[in-house]
């Protein structure tokens, strides 16, 4: 399978990602809380379909967001993330 | 799938007609040929439901129509059979918990909770496990569930155990709050609603206190069987320490109207007697107060998540045993029970109480206890004065019954799906093994309650 390589704004948010055995891990801290809304859009996005686990979604402290996603929704995470322009760009190679 | 159990249910409720056909034939009384035909109607839609071949809602609908279409019962007679205080109760719950499910409360009180108890897995499995029968005893199981389960997925993946003991631990619960109000369980709210004296106050009197001791004997015996499995490092434990609960509530407005309209509701429960209006009138009041201050942008989404599907198995059932009670059917299965048990209250209880108990665990207690309704009311114009502990007996029986097997109730089977459906499946011989004695226990622990408080 492809991998997927993405950009963001740093001046918008920090971003670190961790690989698990089964899952993903993100820490993603808004530099902007204007972008909350934004985050909010991408976990309304998930909960809308019928899957429990393909997303954990924990809110902490100072706009940090901790996301672990299910290897089989990891495109379709980074892809929201996109929809809601907290990545710039997208490619897979 | 065949459900065994069911299918020997209906072999022994065939079993019951038939001794009691050969009882009263014996002693010169015999059926009409109506009351065969609406035994007959009666059983083949019962087997069909228990098989779950075909949804319980078309069966139990069918069926219902098949007794107004053999004329066994009159559509006007039939309608008059239609509980719509059982109705308006559920439909009325069922959209103030739709819309207050927006707000994200649920989510902040069981992270809320977590953190109380420091992250530690063990009391977080005796906190989720409380507040699922807290949850359960004011809405209807199904819904606490399909609110606790997400989180209970998001709680355990951040602490990194095994999410199945907290979702056996769950469905456990709820099916054990359901039982400690009138509004919690259908089978309450079917009894609340057909016996005036069984209100709001009564059964909180009576249930609640007994339940929750149950619930405490239960929850902590799934603690002991599961405390290996409950552990999980001091990091993973800070990282949930760290989450903020606050941010889970999305609208803030609209929960204040929810929980004022919630407010209201459970307040009217309590003073519904006082009041004198029946729950459906509560119920409803809570449900279009909320919708009056949230406008009608939340009329769609709250009337969608109404099940319309249980609203209509609810009246098919209804006219389904109105044909049993219209053709003396009901009266002759009273009238039996009676015999077999010499019209003693003790006996007659504690039958109804194990019979009810062992019958949930394997078919719809909902069916059941329509049946076993107008069977009590009838028992109480043969001569067993004392109603109450039969009332009790089937309430308790029905709804801790229900924690038996993996079909024995709605909330089992959908936990157990949601479990499978995201690669935690619960198997049938597994939840079987630590719930059948736990459902045992507690059905000892109501007998000796039962037994102490009203039978001596």
């Amino acid at each position: 399978m492809m991998k997927a390589a993405y950009k963001y704004d740093e001046e918008l948010l920090e971003l670190r990602e961790t690989a698990n055995e089964e899952d993903i891990e993100f820490s993603i801290t808004l530099l902007n809380s204007e972008l909350k809304k934004r985050m909010i859009k991408v976990r309304e996005f998930f909960e809308e379909n019928k899957v429990l686990t393909d997303i954990h979604y924990y809110i902490h402290p100072n706009n940090r967001y901790q996301v672990i996603v299910r290897k089989d929704f990891y495109n379709e995470l980074i892809i929201q993330l996109f929809r809601q322009q907290l990545l710039k760009e997208i490619t897979w190679t | 799938m065949l459900n065994f159990g069911g299918v020997c249910q209906s072999g022994l409720l065939f079993a019951f007609f038939n001794g009691m056909y050969k009882y009263f034939g014996r002693r010169g009384r015999y059926m009409s040929t109506q009351a065969i035909i609406a035994i007959g109607v009666f059983l083949i839609t019962y087997a069909f439901i228990v098989t779950e071949k075909i949804h319980r809602t078309i069966i139990a609908m069918a069926g219902g129509i098949m007794m107004v279409l053999l004329g066994i019962v009159g559509q006007e007679k039939a309608l008059h059979h239609i509980d719509f205080n059982t109705l308006g109760l559920l439909t009325g719950m069922m959209i103030i918990v739709a819309i207050t499910a927006e707000t994200g409360l649920f989510k902040y009180i069981a992270i809320w909770a977590a953190k109380k108890v420091k992250g530690d897995p063990l009391k977080i499995l005796l906190v989720l496990g409380v507040i699922t029968a807290l949850g359960s005893a004011f809405l209807d199981n199904v819904t606490t569930v399909l609110l606790m389960v997400p989180v209970t997925f998001s709680i355990t993946r951040q602490l990194r155990v095994n999410p199945i003991p907290f979702l056996i631990t769950e469905i456990i619960a709820s099916n054990i709050g359901g039982t400690s109000t009138l509004i919690g369980d259908p089978p309450n709210i079917m009894l609340g609603s057909a016996v005036k004296e069984l209100t709001f106050m009564a059964f909180i009197n009576n249930l609640t206190a007994i339940s929750f001791f149950i619930l405490f004997v239960n929850i902590g015996i799934l603690a002991f069987i599961y405390r290996k499995q409950l552990r999980t490092s001091a990091e993973l434990k800070a990282a949930l320490m760290d989450m903020d609960e606050k941010e889970e509530i999305t609208d803030k407005t609209l929960l204040i109207k929810s929980l004022i309209a919630l407010t209201i509701t459970i307040l009217g429960f309590f003073l519904h007697q006082l009041l004198h209006i029946e729950s459906a009138t509560v119920a409803l009041t809570g449900a279009f107060l909320l919708l009056l201050l949230t406008g009608e942008g939340y009329l769609d989404k709250a009337f969608s998540k109404v099940e319309w599907t249980t609203i209509f198995f609810f009246i098919g059932l209804f006219v389904l045993v109105s044909g049993l009670i219209e053709t003396g059917v009901i009266s002759l299965l009273a009238d039996y029970s009676v015999h077999l048990t010499g019209g003693d209250v003790a006996s007659t209880s504690i039958l109804i109480l194990w019979v009810s108990a062992i019958a949930s665990a394997f078919i719809d207690n909902i069916p059941f206890v329509a049946t076993m309704i107008p069977m009590i009311k009838d028992m109480g114009e043969l001569g067993i004065n004392n109603l109450e502990p039969l009332w009790w007996s089937l309430s308790l029986g029905a709804c801790l019954g229900g924690n038996g097997t993996l079909i024995g109730a709605s909330a089992n089977v959908i936990v157990a799906g949601l479990a499978a459906k995201e690669g935690h499946p619960i198997t049938f011989g597994k939840f079987l093994l630590i719930s059948f004695p736990l459902m045992i226990l507690s059905i000892i622990i109501c007998t000796i309650y039962i037994y102490l408080r009203y039978l001596i």
